[in-house]
């Protein structure tokens, strides 16, 4: 009865092993079916699937919106910047 | 249009106030263990400028992944640009477009230099160098 550690049998693994025997050698078109399982692009703080990106809303409003400075200043007053952003470079250089 | 920048991250996102967000950025060569590597979590962040002329017009992005025998990578990412408005009172001045693209289980199959090569229709904008390592070869070189 043949052990784990029976010469004869480390003597064939070592007879095999350089004939490359059980090495997988990978190719190119191992990987042509799931050479990436998911891809999301993230723009202006949303996140699409290419399918949601081929939609044309989407891309619409993935668009930057520019806004006209009288609704900037609008925006700005209701929802003021907090009070150490107002410090002068002086009290506050960065 | 031209490629202002583009890079690799392990994570990116791009806020609503259009800074990027970054985990792991300038990451361009990956140890892996065994062979095909597999990326959990990528991204590719790029930013894009766009002149007067290119606004309000209908755009493709596409993002190619090659390998070092210029073998075209099966990963296909193609979406319409959304369109890029001129900053009011500045029409003469270029706009930006800034974008991050993730990508989940991103397999390599063998070792080597790779490159994701960004193009606006069908034309190269740039290129995004990565380099695949094994883990093992690595540590043969060390010893």
């Amino acid at each position: 009865m043949m052990t784990r550690t029976d010469p004869a049998v480390w003597g064939c693994l070592f007879a095999v092993l350089p004939l490359g025997l059980g090495q997988k050698v990978y190719k190119m078109s191992d990987a042509t079916e799931n050479t990436v399982s998911k891809v999301t692009v993230s723009i202006l703080g949303k996140t699409y699937t290419l399918e949601e990106l081929e939609s044309k809303e989407n891309v619409k409003t993935a668009a930057r919106v520019n806004l006209p400075n009288d609704k900037l200043l609008a925006l700005a007053a209701k929802y003021p910047p907090p009070p150490e952003w107002l410090k002068t470079v002086e009290e506050k250089p960065f | 249009m031209e490629l202002e920048y583009s890079f690799c991250a392990k994570y990116g996102e791009v806020g609503a106030d259009g800074f990027f967000a970054i985990i792991g950025g300038g990451l361009d060569r990956i140890n892996g263990p065994q062979l095909p590597v597999v990326i959990p979590s990528m991204a590719v962040v790029m930013r894009i400028s766009v002149s007067p002329e290119e606004f309000q017009t209908d755009h493709r992005l596409r993002v190619e992944l090659f390998d070092s025998c210029e073998q075209r990578l099966p990963l296909e990412v193609e979406f319409p640009v959304p369109h890029t408005s001129p900053i009011p009172g500045e029409a003469e001045r270029e706009a930006t477009f800034s974008c991050a693209i993730c990508m989940s289980n991103l397999t390599f199959p063998v070792a080597g230099d790779y490159e994701f090569r960004i193009s606006v229709d069908e034309q190269l904008l740039g290129i995004t160098p990565l380099y695949i390592r094994l883990l093992a070869a690595q540590q043969e070189a060390t010893t």
